[in-house]
């Protein structure tokens, strides 16, 4: 636990009573229980350390904001006596985003829940960003839209979380990835003043501001609403596995699908591993590696889709098993990421993923090298949930037993081999403790320089999650 | 016509020529003339009239990035202005060298460096034309399908720098949807590149902050950009809609039901009865501009509105141009119609899925089949805009577009707000397209005149504050495409509000001695 100094004990007994001045006693909280809950997301070494039992970085408070003029009012405050505010949505993510580096406030966004109105001719859902993924999903679906974003913790992370750490949702293929779901952006800033982007379908008037917050991780700002673009549900959906003998056969079917002009909703190109263990664990019985195949619209237009799909990957050697594995793993899809826990409760028993999005002419190569870089002992799953006409991206699972029981020195050593190797084959890493959290920063890095620059001039106290855009990631405090 | 002379020193000089070779840097009037200027309306009714605007001192042409930095090195350490410049099609003057300067035409890095035939990507020098990337591209059985009018006369690097759409963006994307991967030279010479894959890396996305910037944040060096397979099939459909709102509807059901059409334009009942008269093969169908000279323009008017009801002063309208523009403007009574053109693009059967549901769409909506013809004849045409506006100016005239763009709940408001703002001051017309889920633009023509090129400026100047303050009054965006540059600089605070000390903390980041394009974009 952190000693706090006596200066800083002095600031908190301040800050508590304006914060209460604010929001009222009860949306504030000082509870060693919430600081606990609330000092870590889902980053496999903290979630190893808190079961540990050892927790590094308390929040000195939590703060449940239910308006953007709360939030305003707060970071005001908080940028008086120089307090650091880390905002927090599902807590899902596996990069440590969310975690409060530096203690101070955790701004939980979770009471800014609301689907505020739907824009019918324009198809724009208006949201506040605590809403949770499904919760969102379901309001929309009531009145016959989607947004599209289907991510595996769906049932808990949070819009502002996805637009904070530039999430991907399974159907991205068809739907596009949150930043193209985006049309405009309300967000605070550290002075706790108010800035919006203009809501317009596109614009020809300089940079897209929009992009700068998402992905941001809440160091630049923290997102209050967000206008969204949202569709007709789908009138009819098409279902249709595919098995291959190897996954170069696979890639090179859904590559031609997407080159033809035809985007799958949901998708999923199984290795054998993949198949044998995680697709078989929710039903799916295929030897050999899979491709199960959603496509999502108009009758004519999915049954047309699926007929010519069906073409290509025959001539790619693929052979057909009718609907029921692509049917079976949708209906699951979601099953899957919640079955982590079993794995760490078994003694030593320790799980890994790394995201790696390749260009198709590297694409085969690079999950060659993480094959060939994963250690004997370590099973190694692959698959591909995201493609696209220029590329796909891969999720890899490692699983292995830590020696001598150290849990966090077999992540470092798994994953650091399993990326470099991705990296040295041409992949970029998205999942990767990379920019915003500044491991692994270069030193001849303009982007970051400038990144760092705009950060001090938009945060000059560096309130905002200290740990993102750190000056040294090292030492954000 | 004596210039004042240039201001880049002699070490200046040597320096440049040391980078470039001396073949590769200019200083003589003709080229100081020329590049003084791309072809924003407002500068080109200057030059027509012989006056000069602020020339550059020297115009250097690099061959490759290392070239670029050094004389960005170089700009930086003497503070000289530099200002990235490609083809010159721009019509916002962002290539204008405001305070003179280096020009720094980009023309000569037009090589192709990689096409990636597996992945559908292209890697080429920022200053190669479009139709040559674009024709390279088909020879080899590709389309980046990016089709600006200008096409022919403006670069891959422009098409980043000012966030452009080509005529098919519905289908293709606008192009910050095919840029991957960038190379850009800072004002300090640094160097930023992003790479070019699937998915960008955690963090704010580079691509998007460099796209748009018009150079003021960097000058793009390369770019790797998605491409297609050239298209197997292509369908024509048009449509001839009641009304201006029945059209828009049909457009806004469109994409609702997720179709993608390569091109659809919606033309208001004016612009229709233009497009719709002319019957001279191979005579664009694109706009009023095609029917200049305006001496004959009063006729052609007369000859669309049945049973001679039109009054026969508009017959000589060539004089009552803009001087009358209430009068003209009232023509639409008479006109009945609006046209739509549709294309669809791609796989045989797919479009064939898909012309028949548009076709299904347009009708329930009241669209009358008009069949291919009216599509195809703007087709052949479509990049003919372009370049039928020069006679405008002869006549001492000014003839400018507005792009705005707005969410589908405020087209029609915004259509009539515009027109009602500017109905005294200039003769204006309208198209629809670039449609999206979302929204869509609308693309004006205004023609004005006035006795003398001051108050030709002057009527030009005041089309633009009553036209943007309609915009930004109905909440919609002043550019859709064209960029900003210096014309619409002044109202960049009401666009951006807030948001423009973003751009403000970028540029100090990325240009800390504003060296580059100063004077754009309401930056300093």
């Amino acid at each position: 636990m952190t000693t706090q100094s006596a200066a800083r004990r002095a600031i908190n007994v301040e800050l508590l009573n304006r914060l209460r001045d604010v929001v009222g006693g009860k949306r504030v909280s000082r509870s060693e229980l919430e600081g606990v809950a609330y000092s870590r997301d889902m980053q496999t070494a903290s979630v190893l350390e808190t079961r540990n039992g050892h927790v590094a970085r308390r929040p000195d408070f939590v703060v449940w904001p239910e308006s953007t003029e709360e939030v305003s009012r707060i970071l005001r405050l908080c940028n008086e006596v120089r307090m650091p505010v880390t905002p927090f949505g599902g807590g899902t993510g596996l990069d440590g985003d969310a975690a409060p580096d530096c203690g101070g406030v955790v701004l939980d966004m979770k009471r800014m829940n609301r689907l505020e109105r739907i824009s019918e001719l324009s198809c724009i859902g208006v949201c506040q960003p605590g809403i949770i993924g499904a919760h969102l999903e379901h309001d929309l679906n009531r009145q016959g839209y989607t947004l599209g974003h289907f991510p595996g913790s769906l049932g808990s992370s949070t819009l502002g979380g996805w637009l904070s750490t530039r999430g991907a949702g399974m159907a991205a293929t068809t739907y596009g990835k949150i930043e193209d779901m985006v049309v405009s952006l309300q967000v605070v800033l550290a002075d706790g003043a108010v800035l919006h982007t203009r809501t317009a379908p596109r614009r020809a008037t300089g940079p897209d501001f929009n992009h700068l917050f998402i992905g941001s991780e809440g160091a630049l700002g923290v997102i209050t609403r967000a206008h969204m673009r949202i569709h007709l549900l789908p009138e009819a959906r098409y279902f249709r596995g595919l098995a291959f003998k190897t996954l170069e056969e696979g890639l090179t079917a859904l590559r031609l699908i997407l080159r033809a002009g035809m985007k799958p909703s949901f998708l999923r190109l199984a290795d054998e591993a993949d198949v044998a263990t995680n697709l078989k664990a929710l039903g799916v019985n295929v030897s050999g590696c899979l491709l199960a195949l959603v496509f999502d619209g108009r009758p004519t237009q999915v049954d047309l889709y699926g007929r010519k799909a069906l073409e290509i990957c025959r001539q790619n050697g693929g052979r057909d098993h009718g609907e029921e594995p692509a049917r079976v793993w949708c209906e699951h899809r979601y099953a899957e990421f919640y079955r982590q826990s079993p794995v760490f409760e078994e003694a030593g028993g320790v799980l890994e993923h790394l995201e790696a999005a390749a260009v198709w002419r590297d694409a085969a190569a690079v999950h060659r090298a993480v094959r060939e870089a994963t250690p004997g002992d370590v099973e190694l799953l692959a698959n591909v949930p995201h493609a696209y006409p220029e590329g796909c991206g891969f999720l890899f699972t490692m699983v292995g037993k830590a020696d001598n029981g150290d849990a966090a020195a077999f992540v470092e050593k798994t994953r650091n081999a399993a990326l470099a190797a991705a990296r040295g084959a041409g992949a970029v890493v998205s999942r990767s403790h990379g920019a915003a959290k500044g491991r692994g920063k270069t030193a001849a890095d303009p982007a970051r320089e400038i990144l760092l620059g705009v950060k001090k001039r938009l945060d000059p106290n560096q309130i905002l999650n200290p740990g993102a855009f750190a000056v040294d990631p090292e030492k954000p405090c | 016509m004596t210039l004042s002379p240039s201001q880049a020193t002699t070490e200046t000089r040597e320096r440049l020529r040391g980078i470039v070779g001396g073949a590769n840097v200019s200083l003589s009037d003709l080229d100081r003339l020329t590049y003084s200027h791309d072809n924003a309306p407002i500068l080109n009714l200057s030059a027509n009239e012989g006056r000069v605007g602020p020339l550059p001192d020297v115009i250097v042409w690099p061959a490759n990035v290392a070239a670029v930095v050094q004389i960005v090195r170089l700009a930086n350490e003497t503070r000289t202005p530099i200002v990235p410049y490609g083809a010159g099609s721009g019509v916002c003057g962002g290539a204008a060298p405001l305070r003179g300067g280096i020009i720094l035409d980009m023309k000569r890095m037009k090589q192709i460096v990689d096409l990636d035939e597996e992945s559908l990507t292209v890697t080429a020098g920022a200053g190669i034309l479009g139709q040559l990337l674009e024709s390279e591209l088909n020879r080899r059985g590709y389309t980046m399908g990016h089709f600006p009018s200008s096409i022919y006369s403006s670069t891959l690097g422009g098409y980043l720098a000012a966030r452009s759409a080509g005529q098919l963006s519905a289908k293709y994307g606008k192009i910050e949807d095919m840029v991957m991967g960038l190379e850009a030279v800072l004002g300090t010479g640094e160097l930023l590149r992003t790479p070019s894959a699937p998915r960008r890396p955690p963090g704010p996305d580079w691509n998007q902050i460099l796209v748009g910037s018009e150079g003021v944040l960097g000058i793009i060096t390369e770019a790797t950009c998605r491409v297609r397979p050239n298209p197997e099939s292509r369908r024509f459909l048009s449509f001839m809609f009641p009304t201006i709102e029945t059209g828009v509807e049909a457009m806004r059901l469109l994409m609702r039901h997720e179709l993608r059409p390569a091109a659809m334009r919606l033309y208001d009942e004016l612009d229709t009865a233009i497009v719709g008269n002319s019957s001279k093969e191979g005579e664009s169908r694109e706009s009023i501009l095609n029917f200049i000279p305006l001496s004959q323009f009063g006729d052609l008017l007369a000859s669309i509105v049945p049973g001679g009801a039109l009054p026969a002063a508009i017959k000589r309208v060539g004089r009552f141009l803009g001087q009358r523009a209430d009068l003209i403007n009232t023509l639409d009574r008479f006109a009945k119609g609006c046209l739509l053109v549709l294309t669809f693009e791609g796989d045989e059967e797919l479009t064939r899925e898909e012309a028949d549901m548009a076709t299904l769409i347009c009708e329930k909506v009241g669209g009358r089949d008009k069949g291919p013809d009216p599509a195809m004849r703007w087709w052949k045409n479509r990049y003919h805009v372009s370049y039928l506006q020069s006679k405008v100016f002869y006549h001492g005239a000014i003839v400018d577009t507005i792009e705005f763009a707005c969410t589908w709940r405020r087209v029609a408001q915004l259509y009539h707000a515009v027109r009602d703002s500017v109905r005294e001051l200039a003769f204006i017309m309208a198209h629809f397209s670039h449609a999206y889920l979302d929204g869509c633009s609308i693309y004006f023509t205004f023609i004005t005149s006035a006795a003398n090129i001051d108050k030709t400026e002057a009527a030009h100047r005041a089309v633009w504050d009553a036209a943007v303050g309609a915009c930004h009054r109905v909440g919609a965006t002043l550019s859709h495409h064209h960029g900003i540059g210096f014309t619409k600089a002044r109202f960049m605070p009401d666009e951006h509000g807030a948001a423009m000390q973003l751009f403000q903390a970028f540029k100090k980041e990325m240009d800390p001695n504003g060296i580059l394009n100063p004077g754009k974009m309401g930056l300093a």
